[in-house]
């Protein structure tokens, strides 16, 4: 793409696409933080993790600010326009990952407090890395602006989930097995699911990227898991929580 | 109202009188850079449809291909391969646009880049410099303005003209208004020129503010009740198509934006051109635009395609800012 003629208004849109990318590394960085404190039952990690989030907080307020006013003194039109709307609706996705990387970081903390469960947290790990992953990857889509990379990532959301799925089943047979488990299995269970939420954080960052880089509304069609699809027995796990 | 609508034209050559049975281009030679005008049907096709609304949010459902502006009428002038010479220098190059009825078309493009040139072509007001040649087709209603028997000066009253800079005549603010309509016949006595006066006045938004004074000076005008008054005197004659060459670059914001909502008005009733170098006066206030850069026209479409997604990465560039 060729410089704007006012090239302050051209280091402007670059730099808030840097803010973003910086923004994300924080999220995914919090996000992987937060699964290691839980599988290694690390508490000065965890309340590291805590504290950090504000951080995150304010890097969404800052980019939010710089947009509005980039929109208010530039009038972006186009694919410029795009790219500032872009980043505001990154830093809310960004900003709603964090709060969830926090939410497990606590759960953790209370965890450490009662018996290990090896095999349980061992999934989250399994999980965590599988959704860290996949935030890396949808964010240097965003960094190279390669649509491609991002429409891989909206793709493969089903694993997530089935993951998720898979996490839902195990702890209910443990609760089953054994009640005295059903406190620390919540916590797993809530751990779980914010993991499937930032999977679908990873989601929209992937169709905000295809809208910024092409214009168009993302259209496609992704198998979704359905009461319908579990197996006969099990509670459909999203009629619950 | 009621006065006649002197148009030699259209009596002596039995020429089309409703526009809406303008004769089209045959549809055949549509440059590529207007394929994309989307007829009535694809406009209906719209999120307003009264199906079952969608119960889940689907990603499959069908994107709106279009969500407003878009012309409203049928062709009215039709450009083919127009190409414009200012004795050895070609400032136009081939082209070919539709321009439709009761629609805004804007414009726009880098100075030198042959808008006002192409706007000029409409009118024929390229024939008054010396030395000038336009080749091609320019098909008003079907007719071509530049054929021997069409006269000139019947022609720019059926297409109308407000330059950059207001130029009223030196006269009172009535004579500006009755001065077309008393040399083209079309009132009859005092009473219905004064009708005509009234009606004018208050179809261009200016009558409230000089009711009280329409025997004083035009020129006594602030700068934007100039651009209106003149508007005025174009309307006057009813012309069908008004030609706008910047009509509010020497106004302030306050007056740019009166004529703004006066150009959406008058869009109801004429084909509207504007050449503007306000790239958001023209998302502002055209449903089509067309872009040109160095004598060709490089992309036209919807205002709203153009503006947020054009195909051409000069027009992109351009719209952008990052021309040069």
């Amino acid at each position: 793409m060729n410089q704007h003629t006012v090239k302050a208004y051209g280091d402007e849109l670059n730099q808030l696409t840097a803010e973003v990318a910086r923004m994300g590394g924080l999220a995914e960085a919090q996000v992987a933080d937060a699964v290691d404190s839980v599988a290694r039952r690390d508490v000065t990690l965890a309340r590291a993790v805590v504290e950090r989030d504000a951080k995150l907080d304010a890097m969404h307020r800052d980019i939010e600010r710089k947009a509005i006013r980039l929109i208010a003194l530039r009038q972006p039109v186009a694919s410029d326009l795009r790219r500032a709307l872009a980043s505001m609706k990154l830093a809310v996705d960004l900003e709603r990952t964090g709060d969830l990387a926090k939410n497990i970081a606590k759960r953790g903390l209370i965890l450490a407090e009662s018996e290990p469960m090896q095999p349980l947290t061992r999934s989250i790990e399994r999980m965590g890395k599988l959704v860290s992953m996949r935030l890396r990857d949808v964010l240097d889509a965003y960094s190279a602006a390669e649509v491609d990379r991002a429409i891989r990532v909206w793709n493969t959301d089903d694993e997530v989930d089935e993951h998720y799925n898979a996490m839902f089943r195990e702890l209910l047979t443990y609760m089953m097995g054994d009640p005295r488990t059903i406190s620390a299995c919540t916590h797993l269970l809530f751990m779980a699911k914010n993991l499937e939420r930032i999977g679908d954080h990873a989601t929209n960052i992937a169709e905000t990227i295809y809208y910024e880089i092409t214009g168009q509304e993302f259209v496609g069609e992704r198998p979704r898991w359905s009461p319908d699809a579990s197996e006969g027995g099990i509670i459909a796990a999203d009629a619950i929580l | 109202m009621k006065f006649r609508i002197f148009r030699a034209a259209d009596k002596d050559a039995g020429g089309p009188a409703d526009p809406t049975e303008a004769p089209r281009m045959g549809g055949a030679v549509l440059p590529a850079a207007t394929t994309e005008t989307r007829d009535g049907s694809m406009l209906e096709a719209g999120p307003s449809n009264d199906g079952p609304p969608a119960l889940a949010p689907t990603l499959t459902a069908p994107r709106p291909l279009h969500a407003g502006g878009g012309p409203t009428g049928p062709t009215k002038i039709a450009a083919r391969d127009v190409s414009v010479f200012y004795g050895a220098k070609q400032a136009l190059f081939d082209v070919s646009l539709d321009i439709p009825d009761k629609t805004v078309t804007s414009l726009i493009g880098p100075s030198g880049c042959g808008k006002s040139t192409f706007l000029r072509t409409m009118n024929r007001m390229n024939d008054t410099i010396p030395g000038a040649k336009v080749t091609g087709r320019i098909e008003m209603d079907g007719e071509d303005v530049n054929d021997r028997s069409v006269d000139p000066v019947l022609l720019r009253a059926r297409v109308g003209m407000v330059f950059q800079k207001p130029n009223p005549f030196p006269k009172t603010i009535y004579e500006n208004v009755a001065y077309g309509p008393r040399i083209h016949g079309l009132a009859s006595g005092k009473a219905e020129l004064d009708a005509v006066v009234e009606a004018s006045l208050k179809r261009a938004g200016l009558w409230e503010e000089v009711v009280d004074r329409l025997h004083s000076p035009g020129t006594g005008l602030s700068g934007g009740q100039q651009q209106r008054l003149v508007i005025a005197r174009a309307i006057a004659i009813e012309p069908e198509v008004i030609l706008m060459d910047e009509p509010c670059s020497a106004l302030d914001p306050i007056a740019t934006a009166k004529i703004e909502e006066l150009i959406d008005e008058l869009r109801e009733r004429y084909c509207i051109v504007i050449v503007t170098h306000s790239m958001a006066q023209a998302a502002r206030v055209s449903q089509r635009t067309a872009f040109f850069h160095l004598g060709r026209l490089v992309e036209t479409g919807d205002t709203e395609e153009i503006f947020t997604n054009p195909r051409e990465r000069r027009t992109l560039d351009y719209i952008t800012g990052r021309f040069g």
